[in-house]
């Protein structure tokens, strides 16, 4: 499995910019989050309503970005790739009993999906999480990209997220 | 259920009766079988399909999920034989565009098929084949899809807006697979891609340098459009062609 980590912006921040609702807990955020110019450019990923309807169904309550009666638009693939959406998962998310059902429930989704796919057939899954303050008190998030088959996927889990997002 | 197998009780007696029927079509599943058996095995498999239609919808009408779901998958396994054959069949009459057409409907079905009901959940091998397949018996392919902004969306199953309901695309749900049906979407641009959403959406015919147009797939020259147009494209019913 290809794993990237990588600094994200500071999201809280970034979202009383875009004067949106500041994410806590588990919130998914729009692909361009973090180079959108002002609401309007805001954009979800293909698979956020599919995401949210499993971490529902998993009893995991999602902090929405958009204030209510505003509505994000979603873009299309154009490929046949499987991409999953921004995750934004806080640190006291982390230890909620609710993320492993919601992330097993996950991949077992993905799992179903690829049925039928070649063997090699690939899907990428991307989440942000919260990791520690700055000297200043300033929130740093990581972003944690992951891109491989459903099985490769299926191993994610919390400890692979806590033990990435602290490198 | 029958837990070697996963094959609903009620669907057993069908199931066997389709696995000899579908062990005998696929003899006829290579180009070089003769065509008149090709056509055969297909018109007992569009026998068998209508049956498992009726099946799978007295199952539905039953609300019995499992044996809906198993002859979903069923129905499916049949279309793909059918596909398959046809691909076959219409290689031979030297129409690939009707081809290109069948093999991707067949690798569609087999898709749904192992989605719907874990009866069909041995088959990686034969989604391989069709993959090979694909890539053996076609030149590489050029393929168009559209950026789109998703507006509005519903879900098939419910028709309520897609992601309010607790149904999701690409399980399924009482004998039918869950869509997200796109119901207000703003076209943003058409890309060349390899890997497209919809490999229906093929380029069909190129330009070179010295303004000579030719069909992709037969590399023959196209010379009266009207004429030479594959007969795939001119069928309304297939929208993705360009």
């Amino acid at each position: 499995m290809d794993i990237q980590v990588s600094e994200y912006i500071n999201i809280e921040k970034k979202a009383s910019e875009l004067g949106c609702s500041i994410p806590s807990g588990l919130t998914i955020l729009p692909q361009n989050f973090d180079t959108a110019k002002s609401p309007d450019e805001l954009i979800y990923e293909s698979t956020t309503a599919t995401i949210r309807s499993i971490l529902r169904q998993a009893g995991i309550q999602e902090t929405k970005l958009e204030k209510q009666g505003i509505k994000i638009p979603h873009r299309a693939n154009k490929s046949w790739e499987w991409v999953g959406p921004l995750i934004y998962i806080s640190s006291s998310m982390l230890s909620d009993a609710a993320l492993p059902i919601g992330l097993n429930l996950i991949s077992s989704y993905i799992y179903d999906l690829f049925k039928g796919h070649p063997r090699n057939s690939e899907g990428t899954i991307e989440f942000i999480v919260e990791t520690e303050k700055t000297e200043h008190g300033e929130r740093r998030y990581k972003r944690l990209t992951f891109k491989g088959t459903p099985k490769d996927l299926d191993t994610i889990d919390i400890n692979k997220l806590k033990q990435l997002s602290e490198q | 259920m029958d837990e070697k197998t996963n094959i609903p009780l009620g669907v057993k007696n069908f199931y066997e009766k389709f696995s000899k029927i579908a062990a005998e079509a696929q003899k006829f599943c290579y180009m070089s079988r003769a065509k008149e058996l090709q056509i055969r095995a297909r018109e007992e498999l569009e026998v068998l399909n209508t049956e498992a239609h009726k099946l799978k919808e007295k199952a539905i009408a039953d609300k019995q999920e499992d044996t809906a779901n198993a002859m979903l998958s069923i129905e499916h396994l049949i279309k793909m034989l059918i596909h398959e054959l046809n691909m076959w069949i219409t290689l031979k009459d030297d129409d690939p565009g009707s081809a290109w057409n069948h093999l991707i409907y067949a690798q569609g079905a087999l898709r749904t098929a192992m989605q719907a009901h874990p009866l069909a959940c041995h088959l990686d091998d034969y989604v391989e084949r069709l993959y090979v397949l694909e890539q053996l018996l076609f030149p590489p392919q050029l393929f168009s899809s559209p950026g789109m902004i998703i507006r509005e969306a519903k879900c098939s199953i419910c028709d309520q807006e897609y992601g309010k309901c607790n149904h999701v695309a690409g399980r399924v749900y009482m004998g039918k697979m869950c869509a997200r049906v796109i119901t207000q979407a703003d076209l943003e641009e058409v890309s060349l891609v390899d890997k497209p959403a919809n490999k229906l959406a093929r380029i069909i015919s190129i330009t070179d340098e010295e303004g000579t147009k030719r069909d992709f797939l037969t590399w023959r020259i196209i010379t009266d459009t009207s004429a030479e147009i594959p007969k795939t494209q001119k069928n309304p019913h297939k929208p993705y062609l360009m």
